[in-house]
């Protein structure tokens, strides 16, 4: 059993091809000078990685109306599969809603070297269009 | 305060939210406008306690199963558009039920409406690059989300 202080981290064959799919890298050369550079400048380089992780991989909602189980899963592996496998089996490129998304990108952050905790936010009923002053839940 | 998507800004404040009851609580509050001349809107706001696995199961299940959740009824999918060297992000594309729209410096594009299901699975492909298989496309039918 894993201590229950364990999470998830991609390994270096996975954080290739996922920076080759978010068209950082071209090359695992290209991916070992990246991952120097996380280590070298990582403002900078986490800067970068966000911008293609946005323009990669699109927040959407369709695991829940463009599937014939309707669920979603946050497992990790599941993740990578649905996020970077798709966009290699000719699938065409992923994403998933939020808690997807950043359960993908913190086992990225967490392989790429960054220390992080992870919190949850509550959305705000303005970002519904709605200017009362109140959330939804978290 | 950091720029946002241009001529947008962001910001992180802290502060107490208007439902709480207790005072002297701070809440890190994120907010945006869509330029300098517009009001502050908040979009989220956290704490600093460590939410845990178990913790986003939870949420993820109301989030994803409730009948309340605008995720279950309608199909969204938005992703950033870089600028053509691939260093800033300049705008989004977003696809919002039955509307596609792109949004850049401001200025909202519509870009299609979509009349049929098949209009909807293209255009996820032509301008997600999300391309569907035959059994994900047959699972929007029946459901409230589908067109036609």
């Amino acid at each position: 059993m894993p201590p229950l202080t364990h999470r998830y981290a991609y390994d270096g064959s996975q954080l290739h091809r996922y920076l080759s799919h978010i068209s950082l890298t071209n090359s695992s050369s290209d991916s070992d000078r990246f991952l120097q550079s996380c280590r070298d400048s990582p403002l900078q380089s986490l800067t970068k990685l966000i911008r293609h992780q946005l323009a990669t991989v699109s927040f959407d909602s369709l695991v829940l109306h463009y599937t014939q189980h309707h669920t979603v899963c946050l497992h990790e592996e599941t993740l990578f599969e649905k996020i970077v496998g798709a966009g290699e089996k000719g699938l065409g490129k992923r994403g998933g809603y939020c808690m997807e998304n950043n359960t993908f990108f913190a086992a990225v952050l967490r392989g790429l070297g960054y220390e992080l905790l992870t919190t949850g936010a509550r959305v705000s009923n303005a970002a519904n269009g709605v200017f009362d002053g109140g959330f939804e839940g978290w | 305060m950091s720029p946002g998507i241009a001529p947008g800004e962001l910001r992180l404040i802290k502060d107490n939210i208007a439902p709480n009851t207790d005072p002297d609580q701070r809440l890190g509050i994120y907010q945006s406008r869509e330029s300098p001349d517009r009001e502050w809107m908040t979009n989220y706001c956290f704490t600093e306690l460590e939410f845990l696995p178990g913790d986003f199961e939870n949420m993820s299940f109301k989030t994803s199963q409730a009948r309340t959740s605008f995720f279950t009824y309608r199909v969204v999918c938005v992703k950033m558009l870089l600028d053509e060297k691939g260093e800033e992000i300049i705008g989004t594309i977003a696809l919002m039920g039955t509307e596609l729209k792109r949004k850049t410096g401001g200025e909202v594009e519509k870009l299609a409406t979509f009349e049929n299901e098949s209009q909807r699975v293209d255009a996820l492909d032509k301008w997600f690059g999300i391309r569907l298989r035959d059994d994900e496309k047959a699972g929007i039918r029946r459901m409230v989300s589908a067109i036609g």
